[in-house]
């Protein structure tokens, strides 16, 4: 062992040692902590104010509500008369829908029958689904009102013409005629254009011979047309 | 480091204050956020929300309250426009009578007469609702039939059928039925159904 070497004791108790850094951990322990206080602290505050400032808000957006309240329950109480007034008015546009004028149409059917032809009855009939009947309580439940209500929107119409016709050796020349001339123009507003006549014919008891040198001789057939019309639609 | 209970014991007393002050603080800043700061941040929310929704219905109120004037004309129009088909077009019962029947028979009987068709009897048959629009109305109109037994011509038949089209341009004819009569050929008897929209009368509640 030399004599120069030096010897160096510690003499510090372990507690006794401190960092060699300039902070000290017993200052900075307590900051942090602090800190971790007052940082939410903070927070809170803030979020209290911006909580203070919605709520502000909030007042104000229902001032402003209160305000306009008398103004639209009047836009509302006009909104639903209008809602009203518009269904009023479309059921009776489904009802106007529904109409086929027939007067003038069944006024040309004279013009079609000749001196040979006459009509015995003329039928117009609707077929009418009726759901409806008798007076009684309005039902409260929308689906219970619509189960009083025609579901279809259209109805047929029938046209059925019966009547007798004179005819030469069993050719119902005149019936023909008859069923030309309904095809006519005046009666496109009346007849469903694609819909073919239905024709029976039954042979009267009253046939009578033609006279002297007018051929075979004559007879007389009651026929039945029966027209499909245009329908009535409720839409 | 060694960090046995024995160690922390034997922290000098300024450092075993800092670190209690410390976990003392970390906890109070803990308690902050869960007690105070979490439950304002969750009303605030809540309150945003409302103030959103608030908005939303100012604006819409103020958009809806500047139609008002519109909506108002367009109400009018559609209250002429309704009361001009009320009064034109549906039927009403005779005010003495209290009777559709009557109600029909006085606005025909004017026509047939200028026509010279002869009506013999009126009969009312049970109404059928009108089919129902998208939003289902208060006062709902139903078609009421009533049926016409007279006699005349074809002609006047025909004649009294247009100009009925013609004045009442809700009357419909739902029915006709032409008899000729062996007896009179010229003079045929006749059933004629129009139908008029009218009022939807119900029951009061409770009755049966």
């Amino acid at each position: 062992m030399s004599h120069n070497q030096s010897l160096h004791f510690n003499f510090l108790l372990e507690e006794e040692r401190v960092s060699s850094s300039p902070l000290r951990m017993k200052f900075i322990l307590p900051v942090l902590g602090v800190l971790c206080l007052l940082a939410p602290l903070a927070l809170w505050i803030q979020e209290a104010a911006s909580l203070s400032a919605v709520a502000s808000k909030k007042a104000v957006f229902e001032a402003g509500i209160a305000n306009l309240k008398a103004h639209h329950e009047v836009f509302l109480k006009k909104s639903a008369e209008v809602k009203e007034l518009t269904a009023e008015l479309q059921q009776f546009a489904f009802y106007r829908a529904s109409k086929n004028v027939v007067g003038e149409t069944l006024a040309h059917l004279t013009n079609c029958v000749s001196s040979r032809i006459q009509l015995t009855k003329v039928e117009l009939l609707t077929q009418t689904s009726a759901p409806f009947s008798g007076p009684q309580v309005r039902p409260k439940l929308a689906l219970d009102l619509v189960k009083l209500c025609p579901t279809n929107q259209m109805e047929s119409v029938t046209l059925r013409l019966s009547g007798r016709a004179v005819q030469a050796g069993g050719n119902p020349v005149e019936v023909n005629r008859f069923l030309q001339a309904l095809q006519g123009k005046a009666f496109a507003s009346l007849l469903d254009p694609s819909s073919k006549p239905k024709i029976t014919f039954r042979d009267e008891a009253a046939a009578f011979s033609s006279r002297p040198g007018e051929g075979s001789p004559q007879e007389v057939v009651a026929f039945e047309i029966v027209y499909e019309c245009l329908p009535r639609r409720f839409q | 480091m060694n960090l046995s209970v024995e160690s922390i014991k034997n922290l000098p007393k300024p450092l075993m204050a800092s670190i209690a002050v410390t976990i003392l603080s970390i906890l109070g800043g803990g308690a902050v956020i869960f007690f105070l700061i979490l439950p304002l941040h969750v009303s605030k929310g809540a309150v945003y929300s409302e103030v959103n929704e608030l908005e939303k219905t100012l604006a819409t109120m103020k958009s809806d309250i500047k139609k008002l004037d519109e909506l108002t004309k367009t109400g009018e129009q559609l209250t002429e426009e309704r009361d001009a088909w009320v009064k034109t077009g549906t039927l009403k019962p005779e005010a003495l009578s209290n009777s559709m029947r009557m109600g029909a028979k006085a606005l025909m009987m004017p026509i047939a007469q200028k026509v010279d068709f002869k009506i013999d009897n009126v009969k009312e048959s049970p109404t059928i609702l009108l089919r129902l629009p998208a939003t289902v109305p208060e006062e709902l109109y139903a078609r009421q039939p009533i049926e016409f037994v007279g006699q005349g011509s074809f002609e006047q038949i025909t004649r009294f059928i247009q100009e009925t089209e013609e004045k009442y341009p809700l009357t419909i004819l739902s029915g006709l039925v032409i008899l000729s009569q062996q007896q009179t050929p010229a003079c045929h008897k006749v059933v004629i159904t129009f139908e008029w929209p009218v009022k939807q009368e119900w029951l009061p509640a409770g009755q049966k």
